[in-house]
């Protein structure tokens, strides 16, 4: 089963590996990441920083559908599908990746960018790809990490859902 | 030889500011949170850092397996520094070590002592009622 989607562009990171797969129970971890795929070193320090019992899949997003669904249909699996920016994830869904709900985890500051929720930033583009998502009939969340306080997006996308 | 300490908050500049505090020693360290920055943004900044001199260098993260580590590991590599080490797991005895150290040992050495010392404080120091 995929026990959660998240967008946190600092991909695979303790509040990942922590926040979240510790709560969720998860059992694998799949960075969905073009540049992290296609980079062997940079694939190895996050999987250097998997802990025991967990482990990490690298996959471009062009192949991670597949994956997903596949993952998707098997209750043992707990899968926390991580993705770096609302565009690979909009891209992961558009492939057919069966995902209902998305977390918007982490997206920081950088230049482009500004405070679309407390603490979460999201340039134009972005907010328009998180729309598109919304109209995929994707659930759309706001939260940290399990357990803490959840928002959905409202005004921060312009009100309700088309 | 200089030393920066990347953090999550303010963890690098407090562990700093306390260690000098506490042993009134003054060496090139300086701290850098990952507030503020994206992965990319960090990964710059401590490029940034190592790219200011030559010369072997020092790199002390909060967790190594977090974001800050991955950061610096990602930025040396990028650098092209073989002279520039990543230690993970900063902790203040480790933090004293490289304010008394630095300069003062050959950078193995350094690597040996600071991971000696951060890994020995790290103890069950006993408790319970007094008898």
């Amino acid at each position: 089963m995929i026990a959660m989607a998240r967008i946190d562009d600092r991909l695979v990171h303790g509040q990942v590996l922590v926040g979240c797969c510790g709560p969720l129970r998860a059992t694998r971890v799949l960075l969905v990441n073009d540049r992290v795929a296609g980079d062997e070193f940079e694939a190895s320090c996050y999987d250097a920083a998997v802990p025991p019992g967990l482990r990490l899949e690298v996959l471009a997003v062009s192949a991670a559908a597949a994956r997903v669904a596949e993952l998707a249909a098997v209750p043992a699996e707990r899968c926390v599908v991580v993705v770096g920016d609302p565009g690979d994830m909009l891209r992961l869904v558009e492939s057919g990746a069966p995902l209902d709900e998305v977390v918007l985890g982490g997206l920081h500051h950088r230049a482009g960018r500004d405070e679309t929720w407390p603490g979460v930033y999201a340039s134009a583009p972005e907010r328009e790809q998180l729309r598109a998502l919304l109209a995929h009939g994707v659930e759309l969340v706001v939260q940290a990490v399990p357990g803490a306080p959840r928002h959905a997006p409202g005004e921060g996308l312009g009100g309700a859902r088309p | 030889m200089r030393a920066l300490i990347v953090s999550h908050g303010q963890l690098a500049a407090e562990l700093l500011a306390s260690a000098r505090s506490i042993c009134a020693l003054d060496a090139p360290v300086e701290a850098l949170s990952n507030e503020g920055h994206g992965p990319d943004e960090l990964r710059a900044a401590i490029q940034a850092w190592i790219e200011a001199a030559p010369g072997d260098a020092l790199v002390l993260v909060d967790a190594g397996g977090g974001s800050c580590g991955i950061a610096a590991r990602l930025a040396v590599a990028r650098c092209g520094r073989p002279d520039v080490r990543v230690l993970g797991g900063a902790n203040l005895p480790m933090v004293l070590a490289l304010l008394s150290s630095l300069g003062e040992l050959d950078p193995s050495a350094l690597v040996e002592k600071l991971l000696a010392r951060a890994r020995g404080d790290v103890a069950d120091l006993g408790g319970g009622a007094l008898t």
